[in-house]
């Protein structure tokens, strides 16, 4: 079966993006977006180890018998999760320090778990390894745009930036950490249901005239 | 022969072979990239001083041949208390780099801090006070190295005239973590294990 990439893509990016509209993975959501950067740090992470638990749940899905496919997800998760901690920990100290405990905390990330159970478990590599990408990318993206609204209303800055001095310090609390969450699933939420209304209502319209074409053609017979 | 068919058995076997193949990978990357204790003291230090510096080690707990029954009373009694105790000792030019843990933190948890001791025209003064880890505290972000730095005192003279930071009272050297006093205990006992500890050598 071929796999459609645009298809998984929109999913991944929009129609079930992780964070804003299934609200997945809040942990991190809520304490990592202090900071913009450190968004694009958990999102990469949090890429990685979707696409390679993915590829290899996928790989070994008829091999995993069913009674035991979570305790043989998790495994596989948590595998790839320390093999992105030892990485982060020899190369890049700075970025292992800056995601802290959140970073072991990736293994129980309820959105790989649920990729892993609802499509890697039921389609081939390919298609796995691509849904893990896109929604890994949602994740990220959402998570740098939420960053960067805190981070420029907290801090004045953007990726460590100094923009100015004006800084509203609920924002870099958690208590604003909710408030951005809740205003940025609301504000998806409204344009994503307006342009699904507008596009219903233009095949409502399409429909309509298709059946009113028909309906002169048939007239005219 | 039904028992090598049965659901049990492939479940087993599945969940062991899994194990041991991720087992055997991890073990092989923990092998290869591998971080020495003394690149971690590197980079502990370049985390106080911004850049790799030449130092020489004093004290160290991470040493193989350490052992705390090997010190001498006096060492032990400088080194080791009950509020906390010193885990590293470097020497950086005219400075003294100390790694501390205080102890009787929130829920009977522990803050270890690095402690960078400058030497300013013969005065021992608190530099720099970074944290490294710490165990069961809350409102870590808001543990200051400012706190600590703005009071520019002779630390060789403060811990033997009672000057030490604690989280009652009111006053300069009252409670650096603010809404977190048990957080602060812990936080003040670990730089007060290095105002003791030069007290002591003083």
């Amino acid at each position: 079966m071929k796999t459609n990439f645009k298809k998984l893509a929109k999913e991944g990016l929009i129609t079930s993006n992780p964070v804003l509209k299934l609200v997945l993975g809040t942990c991190p959501t809520l304490a990592l977006t202090t900071m913009a950067m450190n968004g694009i740090y958990m999102g990469i992470a949090v890429t990685f180890v979707l696409v390679c638990s993915n590829v290899f749940i996928s790989a070994l899905r008829n091999l995993i018998p069913k009674q035991v496919r979570i305790p043989a997800f998790v495994l596989i998760i948590a595998t790839f999760v320390t093999i992105v901690r030892l990485l982060l920990d020899f190369a890049l100290p700075e970025l292992y320090a800056s995601l802290g405990l959140y970073l072991p905390l990736i293994v129980v990330n309820c959105l790989i778990l649920a990729r892993a159970e609802s499509f890697a478990s039921k389609n081939g590599v390919i298609a796995s390894a691509a849904d893990g990408l896109f929604m890994g990318l949602g994740f990220a993206i959402s998570l740098t745009l939420m960053g960067a609204f805190r981070e420029i209303l907290g801090s004045g800055a953007i990726f460590g930036i100094k923009l100015w001095d004006f800084q509203i310090g609920f924002f870099s609390s958690s208590a604003g950490s909710f408030f951005t969450f809740a205003l940025f699933i609301a504000l998806f939420s409204l344009i994503f249901n307006t342009i699904e209304k507008k596009k219903k209502i233009k095949s409502f319209e399409r429909t309509n005239a298709k059946s009113n074409n028909t309906l002169t053609a048939e007239e005219e017979k | 022969m039904n028992f090598f068919k049965s659901t049990f058995f492939k479940c087993t076997a599945l969940l062991l072979c899994l194990t041991v193949i991720f087992g055997g990978i991890l073990a092989l990357l923990n092998d290869v990239l591998y971080v020495s204790p003394e690149e971690r003291t590197n980079r502990a230090i370049q985390k106080v001083y911004g850049k790799s510096v030449e130092f020489t080690t004093i004290f160290d707990i991470d040493n193989e041949n350490y052992n705390d029954d090997k010190l001498s009373d006096v060492e032990k009694e400088l080194i080791i208390s009950e509020e906390g105790r010193i885990n590293k000792i470097y020497q950086i030019g005219n400075d003294l780099l100390f790694q501390s843990t205080g102890y009787k933190g929130y829920k009977g948890g522990t803050i270890t801090v690095w402690v960078q001791i400058s030497n300013q025209n013969d005065t021992l003064t608190i530099q720099k006070v970074l944290l490294e880890n710490y165990e069961k505290q809350t409102l870590m972000s808001k543990l200051d190295s400012n706190y600590y730095k703005k009071f520019l005192i002779d630390v060789t003279d403060a811990y033997k005239n009672g000057l030490f930071f604690t989280t009652s009272g009111s006053g300069d050297f009252s409670n650096p973590v603010s809404g977190a006093t048990y957080s602060a205990n812990a936080g003040n006992n670990a730089v007060n294990c290095v105002l003791r500890y030069l007290g002591g050598i003083a």
